[in-house]
């Protein structure tokens, strides 16, 4: 899930996957604006079948917080 | 002839069918012929009168539409302000505008300590969150106005120094709003789905003047987020969705027949930003609706759009319809032939009076008949407007147009900044990407100060989408 995630992120910026840092957040370090952000969200969560609640959508910013309200959603689905 | 008139006495007609439906609940034209007359009551009570302008700070809903129309009922100027404004653009406008009043809520005075600093003399704020009694029952107020007497003073940028209000009359917004369902079609049994900003003249001209008028539903959703806008097109059996092209390129990707019931869509409708022809086609083809582009400028609301019929030509910016022409001309004001390159020149019967208060600025793009749009284009030999590209100096960051002048006035505004220059970075430009604002300031040590403080102070002092993506921070020469 991380390399996805990852992917999904450099694709967005222009960057290479193994040049994206998990803890850098993505709208001060690279740029990403909130057309970007909702477009990464509505990626993932189609991807892995998952549907992030707003209010914690609005809390994400970096992409371990991303990683973790995936996952968090993915256990509890089962 | 008064607009606020024109749209309560829909309101008197037919009370019960839905003018509004927002997250929390839905508002009927009795509904809103009630709050637009309680909202010139409480003005009027604080005293409001014909003439005064009033500046309006709510999020899109039926609050904002009763307080709009309400301004326009007692005959003074509705002066809207985009709700994510912060204090550089709204102390322009206050300047500018110099409201009797600021009609806002408390989530919006919350995070503008400011605020009071700012006000005119005389200028009270009323917050819109606190219920008003207006003491002896339902007021009425009679609306008396002149059809060129000003309704509305829409800002579209805020500019280096100069807030520019384009003033619109009754008459133009009325103008406006008729030509814009006529030109698209709109019917009474229409759902308009949208979230750009109210504020916006297109968004006034198309999503709530036009719908208003014909008595049709506005559905208001804050969020753009692809999922919460197909939930609402299911939920409300939405048929016609107005967006800028982001919008609908985040939809086209998010979209799943399986999973997702947009059968009520009978039309797309995109401005703001230019959409390309394939992009266009692509989008129609995902959401397997038909999609028009239209164009229109703040100063004279719509100019040009595509039909919902076999007339629509994707990638152009449409044709014109009644009470407007437009043509092409070169460096010299004379019209260019057919696929040649000029700038756009409109005429129209919702032409702006003026720029508030800026006579001289005015003077630059309207000669009394003809607006210099300060955008490239050329027709084709069907006559449709084909879109070239900004000759004016603005960024258009998903529809949002972001003056340069205005960001590096703010970046000189920062007590370190010695220099600043402001770019739009076009190199970025990938899947769901936009032009990028790049800033580049000089500062006295560079040890001191960050990208990130720069971008900090950028967003206590101009709206988000301004705020530039990247900061490069240099030491100024001291040779």
């Amino acid at each position: 899930m991380k390399d996805t995630i990852a992917a999904s992120l450099a694709k967005l910026v222009g960057k290479k996957v193994d040049e994206i840092d998990f803890e850098a957040n993505i709208f001060d370090d690279y740029g990403v604006d909130s057309v970007q952000a909702v477009k990464l969200l509505a990626d993932v969560e189609v991807e892995y079948d998952v549907d992030i609640p707003e209010e914690e959508a609005q809390q994400i910013r970096t992409l371990n917080d991303l990683l973790n309200v995936v996952s968090e959603l993915r256990e509890s689905k089962g | 002839m008064n607009l606020a008139a024109v749209i309560s006495a829909i309101g008197a007609e037919q009370a019960d069918k839905i003018a509004v439906i927002e997250r929390e609940r839905s508002v009927s034209y009795g509904e809103l012929h009630d709050g637009i007359a309680s909202a010139a009551a409480r003005m009027r009570s604080i005293g409001v009168a014909s003439g005064d302008r009033v500046a309006i700070a709510l999020p899109n809903g039926a609050a904002f539409l009763s307080c709009l129309f309400g301004s326009m009922l007692l005959d003074a100027t509705a002066v809207p302000i985009r709700y994510e404004y912060c204090i550089h653009e709204v102390g322009h406008i206050l300047e500018n505008a110099s409201p009797r009043a600021v009609v806002c809520d408390s989530a919006w005075l919350k995070g503008r300590s400011w605020i009071r600093e700012l006000l005119p003399p005389g200028c009270d704020i009323i917050d819109y969150s606190i219920p008003f009694d207006s003491g002896a029952g339902k007021q009425t107020v009679e609306a008396v106005s002149d059809a060129q007497n000003p309704a509305l003073i829409s800002y579209a940028y805020t500019g280096a120094g100069e807030a520019l209000g384009a003033v619109h009359s009754h008459l133009s917004c009325t103008l406006a709003g008729k030509a814009y369902k006529r030109h698209v079609g709109m019917q009474a049994d229409d759902r308009i789905l949208f979230t750009l900003p109210m504020p916006n003249a297109f968004t006034l001209a198309g999503c709530v003047f036009a719908p208003l008028l014909e008595g049709a539903t506005l559905v208001v959703e804050n969020d753009f987020t692809p999922k919460v806008l197909l939930r609402a097109i299911a939920n409300h059996q939405v048929t016609i969705l107005t967006g800028v092209p982001a919008i609908f390129r985040l939809l086209a990707t998010c979209y799943r027949p399986s999973r997702h019931d947009i059968c009520s869509l009978r039309m797309l409708i995109t401005g703001g930003d230019y959409m390309p022809e394939n992009e266009h086609l692509d989008i129609e083809q995902q959401l397997s609706v038909q999609m028009v582009q239209g164009y229109g400028l703040t100063e004279c609301f719509p100019v040009l759009c595509n039909r919902p019929d076999d007339t629509n030509r994707p990638g152009t910016l449409g044709v014109t319809g009644r009470d407007v022409e437009v043509k092409i001309v070169d460096d010299e004001g004379k019209a260019v032939d057919a696929g040649v390159t000029g700038e756009i020149f409109v005429k129209t019967t919702s032409m702006m009076t003026e720029y508030y208060n800026r006579p001289e600025r005015t003077a630059l793009v309207y000669d009394g008949t003809w607006l210099h749009t300060g955008d490239l284009g050329h027709m084709d030999a069907e006559g449709y407007i084909h879109f070239d590209g900004l000759k004016k100096n603005l960024f258009n960051i998903h529809g949002n147009k972001v003056d340069p002048g205005e960001v590096r006035s703010v970046l000189l505004s920062h007590p370190s900044v010695v220099q600043a220059k402001v770019v739009c970075d076009r190199s970025s430009v990938y899947n769901g990407s936009s032009p990028k604002i790049r800033a580049c300031v000089s500062v006295v040590d560079v040890e001191q100060i960050t990208a990130k403080d720069i971008r900090e102070f950028c967003k206590e002092r101009i709206a988000v989408y301004k705020v530039p993506s990247f900061v490069d921070v240099l030491e100024v020469d001291k040779s």
